[in-house]
């Protein structure tokens, strides 16, 4: 058995409050570019502040901001940035995950039309086994890094829509809105 | 036919893993191997800064994303070592022992045991969009496993 030892900033982290609030008009991310307006009704769920942000969560259909931590298991959308990792196109690398089970379910056809103007994207819908349904559009963005791909942009970002299966028509069209309205511009170096 | 097999490029780094593991990968081996953890799961850990080329890296000098979201909670370090060194401090009594596990690692860094139980004391890497997160580390940690059998071929044939 591995010895568990508590450490000193232990006290800190489990203080560490997760800041929600219904009246938010926008929400900025200045390192990945993200630039997302937030409607009534939902809920911006944005990261610790002793957290690396990649990006928000938006809580829909409750006033409780309980499922932060947990928003993948929530109604919710969820955006998330990174520096790309390999030198994939969004449908390669949205193949790979599937194919080796990452995504944690097989992946089906999204729903038609759900894509980010201007971007290269690509987009799966996976029926998880505990009756979630996840519908998720990767896309790419920024200007090429030659010391990395000369051709794949550097910045990725997944957003993914958590839903359940009688409210999967009233948050896709949220999900649509969303994927409409974020602007998703990162910096040059 | 013979000859197609001679022809395939062998596989390449791009510069930027290439200069990461440069400055890397070395500080990582020595730590690792005190702690018991495979290096590539630490050196994964840099999907955070687009393996110290991007964003806060280059303001902070901290690869691994320990913090920097925001301009008032950075890591800074001073150079790769000094990093590696702040990370195995920080994390190094949870990801104690986890070998060539990656559950284990991530789970750690989690703040929970194999099973998935939260340690009570442990901390949390990243408590937002988990899921995701754990994608993004497991993509690290699988390219830099590539990435290391290449950089230690072509480290022997110089």
């Amino acid at each position: 058995m591995r010895p568990i030892r508590v450490i000193a900033c232990s006290a800190a982290a489990a203080a560490i409050s997760i800041s929600a609030t219904a009246k938010p008009r926008i929400y900025t991310n200045a390192e990945y570019g993200i630039a997302l307006p937030i409607a009534s009704g939902e809920l911006l769920c944005r990261a610790p502040k002793n957290e690396h942000d990649h990006g928000p969560a938006l809580l829909l259909g409750t006033s409780s901001t309980r499922g932060c931590r947990d928003s993948g298991h929530h109604r919710s959308i969820a955006i998330f940035a990174t520096y790309t990792i390999e030198a994939e196109d969004p449908p390669s690398y949205l193949n790979d995950e599937c194919t080796r089970g990452a995504m944690g379910g097989p992946c089906q056809p999204a729903p038609a039309g759900l894509e980010i103007a201007g971007l290269a994207s690509a987009s799966a819908r996976v029926n998880h086994p505990d009756g979630r349904i996840e519908i998720v559009v990767v896309a790419q963005a920024g200007t090429p890094d030659p010391a990395f791909d000369p051709v794949v942009p550097p910045f990725s970002y997944d957003l993914s829509l958590y839903t359940t299966p009688e409210h999967l028509e009233e948050d896709l069209r949220v999900f649509r809105t969303v994927l409409k309205t974020i602007r998703l511009s990162p910096p040059g170096k | 036919m013979a000859d197609t097999a001679k022809h395939v490029a062998p596989p390449q780094l791009s510069a930027r893993d290439k200069s990461y593991l440069d400055r890397y990968y070395k500080p990582v081996c020595d730590q690792a191997k005190i702690f018991g953890v495979d290096p590539a799961f630490v050196l994964g850990l840099a999907f955070e800064s687009g393996f110290a080329s991007e964003g806060t890296y280059l303001v902070t000098g901290d690869a691994f994303g320990m913090t920097g979201g925001s301009t008032k909670h950075m890591t800074r370090a001073s150079s790769p070592a000094d990093n590696v060194r702040q990370f195995f401090d920080n994390w190094g009594s949870q990801v104690r022992g986890s070998g060539i596990n990656v559950q284990e690692f991530v789970n750690a860094l989690q703040g929970q045991d194999l099973a998935g139980l939260r340690v009570k004391g442990w901390k949390v890497y990243n408590t937002e969009n988990f899921d995701k997160w754990k994608r993004g580390v497991t993509d690290g940690i699988r390219l830099m496993q590539r990435d290391i059998r290449i950089y230690n071929s072509q480290s022997k044939n110089k």
